[in-house]
């Protein structure tokens, strides 16, 4: 095992003892602080008083990297006195770790990594030493039963012990390909299984977490804010699962270091891949796709200052309108082309590119489809995005990042050119984070962001503008956290962020955002229990309609037309570990939103401010989730409940001004449940299921229908029934008297889904089928009800969400 | 209207993913009382006309209807003059309707109508005979003109006429109507085939200063998705010779302009602004607008004069 050792070893022998100096010297804080202070004064003084104990345990830390100097992520380093694991730690991206507070003695360093042979060497810890490790994995291509598991779990499991406000949930790609779905797997549809999150239609990947808007979600791609990433008008998300390491979002108690939306942030990584040449294609009944990935060679990387380069990329595209070409055109198609490249440096420095383009493109202006208007549609994302992060010794590092991301659409109506429909956001950014652990106690990060938003809404035709706009903003911001950690006893993180927002038009606006959470561990850390409150501000809007399932983002930013969203939160938790198969949490929250935005239906077109109405809202609920981690069968039951509700002037009222209503978004559903399995199926097959129950949302009921005239002044003049014969029997020709806004619900739905893989192993890779089968017993979930009171008699109906939806498709790796 | 369009088509969309729920028959119907009550002023006072129109939720009996005629319905003008609104034939106040019965019409005498003036600000009480009670309130848009066009001028074949018009106080938008005659003999020649005659087409110019537009190919935006194929295309060019067409210019106030664009999303039909309230719902609108005949022709012997500014083609 030793043999696959190359490492260099320093010994650092005392500085522990700067932290009983430091220790020392604020011997006499506490005498100063005030009655308020000794809230916190528990806090000072496990912080103070193990000083002259731990003084004089050692600290292991360093590196874990492969052949290529890559950082090998989520590596478990673990120190072992026999066969007794004393003290572990996982390795973070750039491959670092660090084990504090261990005991002087001789210990057996093994290294895990999965696809990586297992390493072990013998050292000594002295008192106050710090012995530094800079190890190289090999990489290995069979990967051992049970190792994947602990990799996860020890991933997990130090985020249990690490993180102390934010709820952080991850998926990685194998849960991601095991979650059914429809056609493929989707990162984004994936999430919505997590506790918290709801989705209020088949048809919509977007998500809503824990009573926030849609809008809310920060939705971040290798660091890169991606607006509006979907497919199909809301039905996929445009990430390519080949492209993708893992997905993490962090569902409440963010901490500073995130700015810029207030309800969860969704991080998703890019995997540049292990630096061997692969290539991964595979077929769905959405689209074909494929992406290759490797490493450049030595001489190149080399020559641009790298010790190895890896790349991936992808390419991906429906085809239905090629298939059905030689019958008949079908109008719709999508492309995407993602890129992610990874370079490490021979001290460890690593720089990331990421791109992605990608377009939807409905084009009935080049086909001949009888529809009686050529109309041409594409909307889609452009990003960019380049990173540069250096570790530094003994965990943390200095990142600076910048990127550039856009979202854009445009409706053109060939034989008409008096129309404009376009709508399009962009952002660039740039932001450098700077990650230090100056005692083995204390984590200290700070940053600051520069940012430069332009939007431009234009809906025009027949020389009127129905709507539109056009804003830019400029956003700093600057943030300072700190986290405190006793292991496996306190945890404090404390920190701020300052959002400075200067619109194009309209006031600058400055917002400091404190952040707060403490973590209580219990039961020799097993079980802990966990506070987090902070203020979170948002500086950008979608005025999407959200009560429509499919639909586009159109995007606005603060200013003197729209206010800027300020959040409160607070939330409180109990999470832990039962032995290592179990995880499971529990955590109550309380959000209020001011400056949350509907569209004002009723604007004065001579008023170029008033067409967004400024409003606020409230969220509170609970969050439960039990999860198995280890053996054949692995999977997890969430538990959401959430009240949300909404406060916006009427623009429905007839008077003036519009009185505030009240009422509940349709993302207020009060009963998630999501039951996720994986389980190995019979004949090798690999079985995934989930079953979801969600209570019904709410929506605003048809009161009664009336004969829907309007005036005429031409040719005799009158008023005119606007429906035709046809619509005696349909809805045409008929207005409809609401109830209270969302004053009813839907009923319940639920739907069972199941997904079979299975990998046949080749000499030149793999190939893998797979068949997803969603709404199993097709339940039909209601998607619309059309009260249709101008039949006799008066009836309700409806259309429902997806039947029940079997798909199939075929992956195939070449190694 | 425009928006519906494109939500209905969206939802045609869905339901092609989705599959239609069974039918259930409801027992409860709301009756909601409806009230579209127009004060429509003119340059020539003469043509100024008030007309209320009540209906109810579909599904009533007709007793229910009848009763609306026995309603009372009164427009107070701020300085004290009041105006009660006279029972009248239905044939005054609608044109179509998929109902045998639509409800009850009221209009002012046409003495009183001459007295309101642009700027004038009403309140519509409407007594129903339960003694449930609507009322609304409205302002009168300004008075306008249109800039080098008045009466009946030529428009010369396929040529697009560009309408300006001062602007009017107050108003929320500019509503356009055509009714064009002759179009499905004369466009037959040019392979385009329609029923539609006369053909209507609407135009809007929203806010007070959006005082252009151009005639007639900024008229029909609505009817694009509707309009035979190949028209709407044709329409951008002009009109045909020998076409001839009305063209009415009317300044709406808010409550027109809410009630005639619709609210927030509904699957089972539009959502509109009302500006009526109280034991029902409706609007109480008002407009101030033109008129204007036009010939098109490239014989310049009518005897009519161009209208406006007409550029070359």
């Amino acid at each position: 095992m030793e043999g696959n050792l190359s490492k260099k070893r320093t010994n650092r022998r005392g500085e522990g003892g700067s932290l009983s100096i430091v220790a020392s010297q604020r011997g006499t804080f506490p005498r100063r602080l005030s009655a308020a202070a000794c809230v916190v004064l528990p806090l000072v003084l496990a912080l103070l008083s193990p000083t002259s104990v731990q003084g004089q345990l050692g600290t292991v830390q360093g590196g874990v990297h492969d052949q290529d100097r890559a950082g090998v992520y989520g590596a478990t380093v673990s120190l072992y006195q026999g066969e007794i694991r004393r003290y572990a730690a996982g390795t973070d991206r750039l491959g670092s770790f660090r084990i504090s507070e261990v005991q002087p003695g001789s210990y057996q360093v093994r290294v895990r990594g999965l696809g990586y042979a297992e390493y072990a060497e013998i050292i000594d810890v002295g008192l106050s030493a710090t012995i530094e490790l800079d190890l190289q994995l090999e990489q290995r291509a069979l990967q051992l039963e049970g190792l994947s598991v602990e990799a996860e779990r020890s991933r997990e499991r130090e985020r249990f012990e690490e993180i102390g406000g934010a709820t952080v949930r991850e998926l990685n790609l194998d849960q991601v390909r095991m979650i059914p779905g429809v056609a493929e797997p989707d990162p984004v549809r994936a999430i919505e299984v997590l506790p918290g999150v709801v989705s209020t239609s088949d048809y919509s990947a977007s998500f809503h977490v824990r009573g926030g808007s849609q809008d809310q979600n920060l939705i971040l791609l290798d660091g890169i804010p991606m607006f509006s990433p979907f497919h199909l008008g809301g039905l996929f998300s445009v990430f390519n699962a080949d492209m993708i390491d893992r997905v993490e979002l962090q569902s409440g108690g963010f901490p500073a270091e995130h700015g810029g939306r207030v309800s969860s942030v969704l991080d998703i990584e890019s995997d540049a891949g292990r630096g061997g040449f692969g290539v991964d294609a595979a077929v769905s009944l959405l689209s074909t796709r494929v992406a290759a990935g490797g490493k450049v060679s030595e001489g190149v990387a080399n020559a641009l200052g790298q010790e190895s380069i890896r790349y991936k990329v992808s390419a991906r595209r429906s085809y239905f309108d090629i298939l059905f070409k030689p019958v008949f055109d079908f109008p719709y198609n999508l492309t995407d082309v993602q890129t992610f490249v990874e370079g490490w440096t021979k001290r460890g420095d690593r720089l990331t590119f990421t791109g992605y383009t990608g377009r939807d493109v409905f084009d009935l202006a080049s086909v001949d489809s009888g529809f009686p208007l050529r109309v041409d549609w594409d909307w889609g994302n452009d990003a960019i995005g380049f990173g540069w992060t250096r570790p530094r010794r003994g965990g943390g590092s200095l990142d600076v990042r910048t990127n550039f991301s856009r979202f854009k659409t445009g409706l053109v109506f060939p034989d008409f050119g008096d129309t404009d429909f376009r709508s399009q956001i962009q952002q660039a950014q740039v932001r450098v984070d700077l990650d230090t652990r100056p005692t083995p106690h204390w984590a200290v990060q700070v940053g600051g962001a520069a940012e430069r938003l332009s939007y431009e809404n234009s809906f025009i035709t027949g020389g009127t503008k129905f709507g539109g706009g056009l804003g830019t903003g400029s956003l700093y911001g600057a943030y300072a956290q700190a986290r405190w950690t006793k292991p496996r006893a306190w945890l404090l993180e404390i920190g701020a962020r300052a959002d400075g927002f200067r619109p194009g038009s309209g006031e600058a606006i400055l917002e400091v955002s404190p952040r707060l959470a403490v973590k209580r561990f219990v039961k020799n850390g097993d079980i802990a229990f966990k506070l987090a409150a902070g203020r979170y501000t948002q500086f950008i809007h979608s005025l999407r309609d959200e009560e429509l399932p499919l639909g586009l983002d159109i995007w606005v930013i603060a200013g003197e037309r729209a206010p800027h969203t300020v959040s409160d939160q607070i939330q409180f938790g109990v999470e832990g570990y039962h032995d290592i198969d179990w995880f499971w949490s529990a955590e109550s929250y309380y959000r209020k939103f001011d400056g949350v935005v509907s569209l004002n239906w009723a604007d004065n077109p001579n008023d170029e401010l008033d067409d967004i109405l400024g409003g606020r809202g409230t969220s509170w609920g609970a969050d439960f989730m039990l999860r198995k981690e280890t053996g054949d069968v692995t999977g997890w039951v969430a538990v959401s409940y959430l009240e949300a509700e909404r406060t916006f002037p009427d623009p429905l009222s007839p008077t003036m001004p519009a009185p505030e209503i009240t009422f509940a978004p349709i993302f207020d559903r009060r009963v998630d449940v999501d039951f996720v399995l994986r389980y190995p199926a019979p004949f090798g097959w690999e079985g995934g299921l989930r079953w979801n129950f969600g209570s019904g949302i709410p929506y605003t009921r048809a009161l009664g229908s009336y004969s829907y005239y309007t005036p005429r002044y031409v040719a005799g003049g009158g008023l005119d029934w606007t429906g035709s014969e046809d619509d005696l029997e349909g809805q045409g020709g008929y207005g409809v008297v609401v109830g209270d806004r969302n004053g009813v619900r839907y009923p319940n739905y639920h739907r069972l889904d199941a997904s079979f893989r299975r990998t046949f192993p080749k000499s030149w890779g793999s190939m893998t089928p797979y068949v997803n089968l969603v709404n199993a017993y097709n339940q039909r979930n209601v998607l619309f009800y059309f009260y249709e009171y101008n039949l006799d008699p008066p009836t309700r109906s409806g259309i429902s969400m997806f039947p029940v939806l079997p798909t199939i498709g075929l992956e195939i790796s070449f190694r | 209207m425009m928006r519906s369009r494109w939500i209905f088509g969206f939802l045609a969309a869905v339901a092609a993913g989705g599959c239609e729920l069974e039918e259930v028959t409801l027992v409860e119907v709301e009756d909601v009382v409806i009230a579209e009550v127009y004060v429509n002023l003119m340059p020539d006072p003469t043509n100024n006309e008030i007309r209320a129109f009540l209906h109810r939720t579909v599904g009533q009996v007709d007793q229910v209807i009848d009763d609306l005629d026995d309603a009372v319905v009164t427009i107070r003008r701020t300085d004290g003059l009041v105006f009660t609104l006279t029972n009248d034939d239905i044939d005054e106040c609608v044109e179509t309707s998929p109902e045998a019965i639509p409800g009850a019409c009221f209009e002012a005498g046409e003495d009183e109508a001459q007295q309101l003036l642009p700027g004038d600000i009403l309140e519509l009480t409407i007594q129903l005979v339960d003694g449930g009670v609507l009322d609304g309130v409205t302002q009168i848009p300004g008075a306008f003109t249109v800039r080098g066009v008045e009466g009946l001028c030529r428009i010369p074949p396929d040529t697009k006429l560009r309408l300006e018009w001062t602007r009017s106080e107050r108003a929320w938008a500019y509503l356009n109507e055509t009714a064009i005659r002759g179009l499905p003999e004369l466009l037959a020649t040019e392979g385009i085939d329609m029923n539609d005659d006369p053909l209507y087409l609407l135009g809007l110019s929203i806010s007070d200063s959006d005082t252009t537009i151009v005639y007639p190919s900024e008229f029909g935006i609505f009817n694009r998705f509707d309009l035979q194929a190949g028209l709407a295309a044709r329409l951008q060019r002009g009109l045909p010779n020998k076409a001839t067409s009305q063209i009415t210019i009317r300044a709406v106030d808010r409550n027109f302009f809410n009630w005639a664009r619709g609210g927030s999303f509904n699957p089972s039909g539009q959502v509109r602004v009302p500006s009526v309230r109280g034991d029902g719902t409706g609007v109480f609108g008002s407009t101030y607008g033109h008129s204007i005949q036009t010939l098109i022709t490239d014989d310049l012997m009518t005897g009519f004069h161009d209208c406006g500014h007409v550029p070359q083609p």
